[in-house]
C-alpha cells in the first residue's frame, strides 16, 4: 500500500539529508590545508518479495519474473577521497607538503589513538618554545619521531627525503638534526576522521607502514608548500543542486502518497 | 452485483503498488548504478477463466469486462545511467552491457553481480566493494589482491594493471535476461531463486575514474507517482458513486410510501 511509498520517500529524505551535511562540510573546508573531501555512498535497501518467480499457474505455466517492491535507500557510508590537493606556495621553511602517498605522524593523547599517534596531510609545522617541531595549530601536536631544533639555528631546511638540516652560527655546512618519517596505510579510506585535520588508525585502515619520504613508494617532501584542500567547489555545488532537487522530489512523493492514503481513508463517508 | 466496486478496488491497489515501486526508484535517484524497477500491470481474467473452470455460471456481459487489473511482476530496467567522472582510481563505471562479479557469501549461491563500481582496498589488500566490503572477483572467481601503494590502472576489458604488468583481470560478465535478476539490496543482484548465475563475456566496457549514476528518470518517475495518486483518487470516487447508488437502491427503491 501507499505506506511503503511513504516510508521509501522518508528513507530518501533522510539519506539525502546526510548527503547535504557531507557536502556542506566539504564546502566549509574548501580552504582547509590537507583536507580530503568525503562523498556519501548510497545503496538500495532490501526488497519485499510479494510474488515468487517460478510459481505455476492453473495452466502449468511458470511465472517468469517475481514481484519485488524495494523499500528505499540508505547511506552505506562516507568515502574519503585521497587525491592530491593543489600545492600552495607559502615559502615558509616548515610548511611541508607530501607529494604522493603518506601522512605526517603527530603525537596525540594516548586514549585518542592507538599508540598516541595520529596522522595528517596538513604540514603547517612550526617550532614551540622548547624547539620541538609541532603542528601550527591551537593544540601544538608534536611531530613523531620528534625533532628538536637548536635554539641558535639560523636557517632550517627540509629536503625531499625528509632529512632536516640547520645552519648554526660559525659553521659553513648545515648539520643534520633529524629525519621526518611518514606513514602509509593499505586502505587510507578506512581511517577515522578526528577533526583538527587528523586521521586515526582503525581496523579497516590496517596498521601504519612507516618509512622515509621519497623511498620505496612514499611521497616526496616539498618544503615551502602546503597541500590545499582537494575539494572541488564546482563538483560540490552541482552535487548540492542535485541533492536539493532529489530532496524536493522525495518530499513530493510523500505528498502524493499522502493523497493516495487520504483517498483510501475517505472511501467510506 | 457490485462488480464495478471490485474492479475499482483492484485498480486502486494496483496503482498503489505502482506508487510503491516508483517511490523506491525515486528514493534511489542518487544511488550509484541503481536500475529502476518497472511494475507490470495486466488485465485480470474473470474468475471463471482464471481458475480454469468450465461450468461456473456467470454473466457473459460481465465476463467480457474482465476483472480489473493486477500487478504481476517487477522487472529490472537495463537502461544505462549517466557516466560521471570522479577522478578516483578505484571507481569504475560500466558502459553498455556487463556486470562486475562480487562474492557476498561462500559457494555458487553467494555470487552476485553489480554495476556499482565503487571499489576500495580492504586492510588485507583485497579489492572490495566500498559499501559492504565484499570481494570483487577475477575471471576465475578468486578475490583480487593489489599493492595499494602503487598506482592502479583498470583497462576497459577489466585488466588490473600495476607497474605496467597485468596483475589480475576483473570478471566482467553479462547474464542472459538481466531484467530477471533479483535485487538483494546494496546494489547487488542475484540469479532468480533456484537458478545458478549463467554468465558469458560482456560486450560493454569498463571506464576507470567514472561511476554510473542512477538510471532513474526522475521527471518521469515523479509524474508517474503523481498520476498514480490521481488514479487512486478516481478509483475512490467511482467507489463513492457505487456506494451512493447502492444506498439509493436500498433506501429509496425499496421504500413503500
Amino acid at each position: 500500500m501507499a505506506l511503503v511509498a511513504l516510508h521509501s520517500a522518508a528513507t530518501g529524505l533522510s539519506a539525502l539529508n546526510t548527503d547535504l551535511d557531507v557536502i556542506a562540510n566539504n564546502l566549509a573546508n574548501v580552504n582547509t590545508e590537507g583536507f580530503k573531501s568525503s562523498r556519501t555512498n548510497f545503496q538500495d535497501l532490501i526488497y519485499q518479495e510479494k510474488e515468487l518467480p517460478g510459481v505455476e499457474n492453473a495452466n502449468g505455466d511458470e511465472r517468469p519474473t517475481g514481484l519485488y517492491v524495494g523499500l528505499g535507500v540508505k547511506v552505506s557510508g562516507t568515502q574519503l577521497d585521497f587525491t592530491q590537493g593543489a600545492p600552495l606556495n607559502t615559502g615558509r621553511d616548515l610548511d611541508l607538503m607530501i607529494d604522493g602517498i603518506g601522512f605526517f605522524q603527530v603525537q596525540v593523547e594516548d586514549d585518542r589513538a592507538p599508540g598516541g599517534v595520529a596522522y595528517t596531510r596538513a604540514g603547517n609545522f612550526t617550532v614551540n618554545s622548547e624547539g620541538e617541531i609541532v603542528l601550527a595549530n591551537d593544540q601544538g601536536r608534536r611531530l613523531v619521531p620528534n625533532i628538536t631544533v637548536p635554539q641558535d639555528a639560523i636557517k632550517l631546511t627540509v629536503n625531499a627525503d625528509g632529512r632536516v638540516f640547520v645552519l648554526q652560527p660559525g659553521q659553513n655546512e648545515p648539520a643534520e638534526i633529524g629525519q621526518i618519517e611518514i606513514a602509509a596505510f593499505i586502505n587510507p579510506a578506512g581511517l577515522k576522521q578526528a577533526g583538527e585535520n587528523l586521521y586515526i588508525e582503525t581496523g579497516a585502515s590496517g596498521p601504519p607502514i612507516t618509512g622515509q619520504p621519497a623511498t620505496q613508494n612514499f611521497g616526496r617532501i616539498q618544503a615551502g608548500f602546503l597541500e590545499g584542500s582537494n575539494v572541488d567547489p564546482t563538483r560540490e555545488l552541482i552535487d548540492l543542486i542535485r541533492t536539493q532537487r532529489a530532496f524536493e522530489m522525495n518530499s513530493n512523493v510523500i505528498r502524493a502518497a499522502d493523497e493516495t492514503l487520504r483517498s483510501v481513508a475517505n472511501l467510506r463517508r | 452485483m457490485n462488480y464495478g466496486l471490485y474492479i475499482s478496488a483492484s485498480g486502486m491497489s494496483a496503482q498503489m503498488a505502482r506508487q510503491d515501486v516508483l517511490s523506491n526508484n525515486l528514493a534511489n535517484v542518487s544511488t550509484t548504478a541503481f536500475k529502476p524497477d518497472t511494475l507490470a500491470i495486466r488485465q485480470r481474467e474473470p474468475a471463471r477463466i482464471e481458475d480454469g473452470l468450465t461450468f461456473l455460471p456467470s454473466n457473459k456481459l460481465l465476463e467480457r469486462l474482465g476483472a480489473g487489473v493486477m500487478p504481476v511482476a517487477t522487472r529490472v530496467s537495463t537502461s544505462q545511467g549517466a557516466l560521471e567522472r570522479t577522478g578516483n582510481a578505484l571507481d569504475v563505471g560500466i558502459e553498455g552491457d556487463g556486470f562486475l562479479l562480487v562474492r557476498a557469501a561462500p559457494g555458487p549461491e553467494g555470487l552476485r553481480v553489480t554495476r556499482d563500481g565503487r571499489l576500495t582496498v580492504s586492510s588485507e589488500g583485497r579489492l572490495v566493494t566500498a559499501s559492504d566490503g565484499f570481494p570483487v572477483l577475477d575471471a576465475s572467481d578468486n578475490p583480487i589482491t593489489i599493492n595499494p601503494t602503487r598506482p592502479l590502472k583498470i583497462r576497459s576489458d577489466g585488466a588490473v594493471v600495476q607497474d605496467d604488468s597485468e596483475i589480475a583481470r576483473l570478471a566482467f560478465v553479462a547474464v542472459p535476461e538481466p531484467e530477471r535478476l533479483v535485487k538483494t539490496g546494496s546494489g547487488l543482484m542475484a540469479a532468480p531463486e533456484g537458478q545458478t548465475l549463467q554468465r558469458r563475456p560482456a560486450a560493454g566496457r569498463i571506464l576507470q575514474e567514472h561511476l554510473e549514476a542512477s538510471a532513474t528518470d526522475a521527471v518521469k518517475a515523479m509524474m508517474s507517482v503523481t498520476s498514480a495518486s490521481r488514479a487512486v483518487e478516481s478509483g475512490a470516487t467511482i467507489i463513492g458513486y457505487i456506494n451512493e447508488m447502492m444506498g439509493r437502491a436500498i433506501n429509496s427503491l425499496g421504500r413503500v410510501s
